[in-house]
């Protein structure tokens, strides 16, 4: 498991956390079941705030990638392939919108941003 | 067993506490301890160096109390954050300044021992019996001297009203105020000691009031002697009030 | 669950007061005071740990009144005050031995062993410890003390940042523990940013912000744009002009444009710029 954290980048830190967890998950690194650290030691680690660390722990039980044994810790959840890559789809509409409204700005048309992922997909 | 570790451990946590800038200024109380002093040499000059001793004492007393309270000046301080009820603590304050009283007292007798013992043995060391024998003093005792009942009573008031006093001070928040406190304190005293030591008909200064002759020489001791009772009970209870009105807990 | 909850708290001085103060101090979480010097930080410690009469109000350590409780309350909360509250003339060692006697929970082991990752030594007298060591002194005092609610009254300033992060890292070690709860006043609000869970603001005695940090530092972008546009001024906060353009604080979260910089302020900027607001 492995987390880096960022103060200076725009990003809060719980979903710093929670993103890069996230990813572990889905890409298998952290298996099903397995325990990861209490939520005091994810802050002490980390150095940070315990419901900083309480915050990214509960929001990804609440999206079913972890779960909670009372009094025993947290553990990985089991999940489903197609929950992931919805999620995964969803999050890259959110990156692309804002491509988009960047693109706007700039006055670069539709057009040029499809041509420039086509061409970085061919790579 | 308990509450005697406990008072062992107030106690130097008290000594280990943080000095009040008064108590760095340690002059000033030596001012007042020399100005008390020579009040009583002044009431007592025509008598024996004993009866003075027996007020110097109380001055100690008075040394003791000044410190001890003086730490619970200076805030935040260790013995205020010690883990005891407050009647505890309370009590606690007013026997700390005895206790600092008793070292004083045992360390001014080693020292009188300790220089005793230095003239005996140099007394054998020439070979003579040593010069005179720690206790002859107390034979030595005339009647203009003894301190009788009279005295007896008047020396243990002027203890607790040179304790109070002490204490009282610590209870000041403001320099001024505790000096215009002490100042009066050292007049009333003057005062006091010099009425107390004319005796009705006759000349100034014939009698100490440590004395069992000063009080046999008033036309009415009985009051004289009450009177400076109730000054004391007075102040004590002063001192204990202002204790438990500045630190009993309230809230 | 509370560790301290402070209900209508009044100390009057004259010149200046905490007015009603009501406060709620989580357990099992570490609270940063902040404010200016002279907004009454210390003296709400003070008065929190009996060295300052309070007026009026009341003060619960745990559910526990201090009237009738005095020594469960004063054993179970240890607090590192502005100045050491102890004769600094002493030696720790002498020190060391009264703690003991005094403090049933007082945890030798780890005195000793912070006294070594310090390098403090132990028949110095503290006095002639430099600044910084005395501070470091304090707070492991404080910290071996194994109270269940440690109050810290600027514990890191005057340390150099190597010691701060290991001070840091000790309070993080104390909370590991769920029972335990810290209360800390700061000027470097670097450290506040990095481990406090909730944030307390003190303005002139009284307390204008109580918020746990996250909820905070996201409610507000701090903007730094070239130009200041009338719908920028509708909800800026605390506007600094310089030469190259304007900084601001706002609580729209959508702003964007041209030659804009959007980011989430540190608990840093959030202090300046509502400050800066107030004046």
């Amino acid at each position: 498991m492995n987390i880096l954290i960022s103060f200076e980048s725009g990003v809060p830190i719980y979903e710093q956390i929670k993103s890069q967890l996230r990813g572990q998950i889905i890409r298998g690194d952290l298996p099903p079941d397995s325990m990861l650290p209490s939520i005091r030691t994810l802050a002490r680690e980390l150095k940070l705030g315990i419901v900083t660390a309480k915050r990214a722990y509960d929001d990804l039980c609440a999206e079913g990638y972890l779960y909670t044994v009372q009094g025993k810790g947290v553990y990985v959840a089991e999940f489903d392939r197609d929950k992931a890559e919805s999620f995964a789809v969803n999050e890259i509409r959110a990156r692309l919108k804002d491509i988009q409204a960047f693109a706007k700005r700039n006055s670069v048309g539709g057009e040029t941003v499809k041509r420039l992922i086509r061409e970085i997909w061919e790579i | 067993m308990n509450t005697v570790k406990q008072f062992i451990n107030y106690f130097n946590a008290a000594l280990r506490s943080p000095r009040h800038r008064r108590l760095q200024i340690f002059p000033y109380v030596c001012f007042y301890i020399l100005l008390f002093n020579g009040v009583i040499f002044a009431t007592t000059l025509s008598l024996n160096f004993y009866t003075g001793f027996l007020a110097f004492i109380a001055e100690l007393a008075f040394l003791a109390a000044v410190v001890m309270n003086g730490h619970h000046l200076c805030r935040p301080n260790l013995v205020s954050q010690m883990p005891i009820g407050t009647n505890k603590s309370l009590a606690f304050r007013f026997l700390a300044a005895l206790a600092l009283f008793v070292c004083f007292v045992l360390a001014i007798f080693l020292f009188f021992f300790a220089c005793w013992a230095i003239t005996a043995i140099f007394a054998l060391m020439v070979g003579e019996t040593p010069p005179y024998d720690f206790w002859i003093i107390y034979d030595e005792f005339d009647h203009y001297s003894r301190i009788g009942m009279y005295g007896g009573l008047f020396s243990a008031g002027y203890f607790v009203i040179m304790y109070s006093a002490g204490m009282l001070s610590g209870f000041f928040k403001r320099r001024a105020h505790r000096n215009i406190f002490l100042a009066c304190f050292a007049a009333a005293l003057f005062f006091i000691l010099l009425f107390y030591s004319v005796p009705h008909s006759e000349v100034i200064a014939s009698g100490s009031p440590f004395t069992e002759h000063c009080f046999l020489t008033m036309a009415y001791p009985e009051v004289a002697i009450t009177v400076w009772l109730v000054i004391a009970a007075a102040m004590l209870g002063c001192t204990v009030y202002m204790g438990v009105k500045r630190y009993k807990t309230k809230y | 669950m509370y560790g301290l909850e402070i209900n209508d708290l009044t100390v009057d001085f004259g010149s200046f007061r905490l007015d009603r103060l009501n406060l709620n101090i989580r357990k099992g979480c570490i609270t940063g005071l902040i404010g200016r010097n002279g907004a009454g930080k210390s003296t709400l410690i003070k008065t929190i740990m009996r060295q300052q009469d309070a007026n009026e109000g009341s003060i619960l350590y745990g559910g526990l009144k201090f009237a009738g409780h005095e020594a469960e309350v004063l054993g179970n909360i240890a607090c590192v005050f502005d100045t050491p509250h102890f004769n600094i003339g002493s030696k720790p060692k002498k020190l060391l031995k009264l703690y003991r006697s005094v403090y049933k929970n007082f945890d030798t082991e780890m005195y000793k062993r912070l006294m070594a990752k310090f390098n403090l030594p132990s028949d110095r007298r503290i006095s002639k410890f430099s600044y910084g060591m005395q501070r470091k002194y304090c707070i492991i005092l404080a910290l071996c003390r194994n109270a269940d609610i440690l109050i810290l009254d600027e514990p890191t300033s005057g340390i150099d940042p190597f010691d701060r992060s290991e001070v840091v890292g000790l309070i993080q070690d104390y909370m590991m523990n769920e029972n335990h709860t810290v209360l800390f006043s700061t000027h470097i609000t670097e450290d506040l940013d990095k481990i406090a869970d909730y944030i307390v603001m003190m303005e002139d005695g009284r307390i204008t912000l109580d918020e746990d940090k996250e909820t905070l530092t996201e409610r507000y972008r701090l903007v730094q744009s070239e130009s200041f546009t009338p719908e920028m001024e509708v909800g800026a906060l605390g506007v600094q002009k310089s030469m190259f353009g304007y900084t601001f604080l706002t609580k729209d979260k959508n702003i964007s444009g041209d030659g804009i910089k959007v980011k989430i302020p540190t608990v840093e900027e959030i202090f300046v710029h509502l400050l800066g607001e107030r004046k």
